[in-house]
């Protein structure tokens, strides 16, 4: 069932359910792989890399450097519609991993290679992580 | 392309409607449109080089050049364009605007492959498909962005691994060291860049040096008088793309050029060979296919 807020829920996969868990309560978390020390983003069943199962989810520092974003003007439904314009980008975390999200502020502001910290914000039934300029 | 392609039944359950192709666990809560996609890669493709949006309003005026010749051209019809104009066109999401997107169009294409001479009728001339490759080398952005590997060289980041046994007796790879290696290889930006203004990149097959690939549309060696003419249909951009079947538009528009029968106009020098160049994805997969009416049966 769509959310009762009209904001768009995650489509929550079985691999991730922690990681959606912590989150409401705040902490971002993503994980590691104990056998290659690689990061690994998005959630997997074994590591990308080094294809071990012993992965385990731990706490990201929550600050990175922005890689790329883009300002968006025309919403794709009328609750983005209302919160025009609004930027998303790609944050190289790190903690060696690149994690794709808002990025709250005054879009004249917010470029390339900027520090941005994690802040937590509730859309409908799910806290997200969202970005603001350190 | 529209989210509905792939796994519409899950947006329209969530009632996001999010015209997107974005991870639905890990993007589509952000609101991402697919010109916010492209739109980074553009973003990221400036800075790299230092190029500004006037560069890449170069693409749409050149394709536009071509597509007011072509009667099937979706924005044929508003006349040739200049920089200015593009750059006074609203943002749709930065650094992209209107002019700088693609429009709905096309779709009709269609091709049937034969062996010649056996199955070629009295009359048509030959096209042969001389070579061809493909490959794809992920889902979405963000399994883009944290790819270590790549089956072939690809632009933009990727953070390699060169061996996992040798990190692992080493520890753990600091992140100061991950981003010497991000550095490294962050090289130049993604073939998306010129893709986004729905072109060929010239400058992902070789025809151009990296970052230099607007000086083709700017020089004007990719129009009527050049000798690399570029999306003689007006491309995706003014001639507009269907979603799906894209490329089949630019395979007809290839043959029709080699056989000397063009709907819209013919470069000044009848081409014997053509490059399709198709895109698919967020930056995802890639076709080539070289037609030529030189040679013959093996």
């Amino acid at each position: 069932m769509p959310d009762p807020s009209g904001w768009p829920q995650p489509y929550r996969l079985m691999d991730a359910a922690p990681y959606w868990a912590a989150l409401q309560e705040e902490r971002l978390t993503f994980q590691k792989c104990d056998d290659c020390a690689e990061a690994v983003w998005p959630p997997h069943k074994y590591c990308p890399t080094c294809h071990s199962e012993a992965l385990t989810w731990q706490e990201s520092v929550g600050r990175g450097t922005i890689y790329s974003f883009s300002v968006v003007h025309r919403a794709p439904t009328p609750v983005w519609a209302a919160i025009t314009p609004y930027t998303v980008g790609f944050v190289l975390m790190d903690d060696g991993y690149a994690l794709f999200g808002q990025i709250e502020g005054d879009p004249g502001q917010i470029a390339i290679d900027k520090r941005v910290t994690v802040g937590f914000l509730r859309r409908g039934e799910q806290k997200l992580p969202v970005f603001e300029l350190a | 392309m529209p989210a509905e392609r792939r796994d519409g039944a899950v947006r329209r359950r969530r009632g996001d409607g999010a015209e997107a192709d974005a991870d639905p666990q890990f993007e589509v809560p952000y609101g991402p449109t697919i010109p916010s996609l492209y739109g980074m890669a553009a973003a990221r493709y400036l800075h790299e080089y230092g190029l500004t949006e006037a560069d890449l309003a170069e693409v749409a005026v050149a394709n536009q050049k071509w597509g007011v010749h072509h009667p099937h051209a979706a924005k044929g019809r508003f006349g040739e364009i200049t920089v200015e104009k593009v750059l006074s066109s609203p943002y749709v999401s930065s650094p992209l605007r209107r002019w700088m997107c693609s429009t709905w169009g096309g779709g009709s294409g269609g091709a049937v492959v034969v062996t010649s001479p056996d199955n070629v009728k009295a009359g048509q001339e030959a096209v042969y498909l001389t070579g061809y490759g493909t490959a794809t080398t992920h889902e979405y952005l963000s399994d883009r962005m944290n790819m270590r590997t790549a089956p072939v060289p690809v632009d933009g980041r990727v953070v390699p691994v060169d061996d996992p046994h040798r990190q692992h007796r080493g520890g753990p790879p600091g992140v100061r060291d991950g981003r010497r290696r991000a550095r490294r290889h962050r090289h130049a930006g993604d073939v998306g860049e010129l893709r986004a203004h729905g072109a060929h990149d010239p400058r992902g097959p070789g025809f151009a040096e990296r970052g230099k690939g607007v000086d083709l549309y700017r020089s004007g060696r990719s129009g009527f008088d050049g000798d690399l003419p570029i999306d003689t249909n007006g491309g995706w951009l003014s001639f507009g793309q269907p979603g799906i079947s894209c490329n089949m538009d630019t395979i007809v528009e290839a043959v029709r050029q080699l056989r000397g029968i063009p709907l819209g106009l013919p470069p000044r020098n009848k081409p014997s060979t053509v490059l399709v160049q198709g895109a698919g994805g967020m930056l995802a997969a890639a076709t080539v296919l070289v037609l030529t009416t030189d040679g013959g049966p093996v």
